[in-house]
């Protein structure tokens, strides 16, 4: 089941960001900041994700902002479409054209914001 | 028009579509005709729309109303049999062809893989919701950004404007799309950038 694939998977993910810290190193870099210098949408995710399991939720939110936001529509988006036949019209809303669009404006504005600020 | 349904598990038919008013076929129940490439819910054919809509139940209502009941039915039998023994070993021998993909089409829909989903539809209503990916995209562009993220996100948004406009080939393609970049996008994103990592470190 699909479901319990998932769900192990998230728990490992966890543990793991639990336990490692970005000193030391484990953590991979975005290629993006690499090539161009500037900062990706998703630059410090892994430091925000490492913060907060540790309860430093301000720290997180100065790491990536975006992501509080991100994460959770990401979780609704998975569920939402998984289930799609239960809630079809609320999938057909939330898949509809324009919200997809505004997702990706939201995505390139975060982006170019980031670097600009 | 020669009818074949699957109730309780087996094969029935063959029916006229009047006849099935009487059968306990819903949209769900699976139907064949001749002229199909497998077999489709009742409710996804435009043909047997009627059946479901309430104007074939007024229009034989209103047909053995209108007319004498004894000659119709004397003489509709006789042309019925003279039919069915032309045809009907025919009609049987394809349907039985047929019936042998039915296993592979009764796997309840939740459980097909959309990525495999290559089935043509011809007569048949607005197919489902292809998947378009959308969650495990937003989460692949914050967790590894890459152009393949990039490109999930875009194909997610293709798939819905395809499946708005109606153009369910493409949005299917699209939704396949979509499928590939995620997958790609985890593979080289994520294990290279860590097994990379633990190298230099």
């Amino acid at each position: 089941m699909t479901a319990i694939a998932v769900v192990a998977a998230l728990f490992i993910v966890v543990i793991f960001y639990y336990n490692v810290s970005p000193e030391s190193g484990l953590m991979p870099q975005c290629s993006f900041r690499l090539l161009t210098g500037y900062d990706c949408p998703g630059c410090g995710f892994q430091r925000a994700l490492h913060a907060l399991l540790h309860g430093r939720v301000a720290e997180a939110w100065g790491y990536n902002p975006f992501v509080f936001f991100a994460v959770p529509a990401a979780l609704f988006y998975i569920v939402v479409e998984s289930g799609c036949r239960h809630w079809p019209e609320l999938h057909r809303r939330a898949t509809s054209p324009w919200a997809l669009w505004g997702i990706l404006l939201i995505v390139v504005c975060w982006w170019i914001v980031r670097n600009v600020i | 028009m020669k009818i074949w349904i699957y109730v309780d598990g087996r094969q029935e038919g063959p029916y006229e579509l009047e006849q099935l008013l009487n059968k306990p076929v819903t949209p769900e129940t699976k139907v064949w005709y001749e002229g199909l490439p497998k077999w489709y819910p009742a409710g996804y054919l435009d043909e047997l729309r009627p059946l479901f809509d309430g104007s074939l139940a007024a229009k034989v209502a209103a047909k053995s109303n209108s007319e004498n009941a004894v000659t119709e039915e004397q003489d509709e039998p006789e042309l019925r049999q003279q039919d069915e023994s032309t045809h009907e070993s025919d009609l049987e021998q394809t349907a039985e062809a047929v019936q042998q993909s039915v296993a592979d089409d009764f796997k309840p829909a939740s459980q097909q893989n959309p990525t495999q989903n290559s089935a043509a539809e011809i007569s048949a209503k607005a197919p489902e919701c292809p998947p378009t990916y959308i969650g495990w995209s937003i989460f692949l562009l914050i967790c590894c950004c890459s152009p393949f993220s990039i490109g999930a996100l875009v194909a997610a948004i293709c798939v819905s404007s395809f499946y708005n406009k109606g153009e369910y080939d493409k949005a299917r393609r699209a939704s396949d799309w979509a499928a590939w970049l995620i997958m790609i996008s985890i593979a080289l994103g994520f294990l290279p950038g860590m097994l990379w990592q633990s190298l230099i470190m």
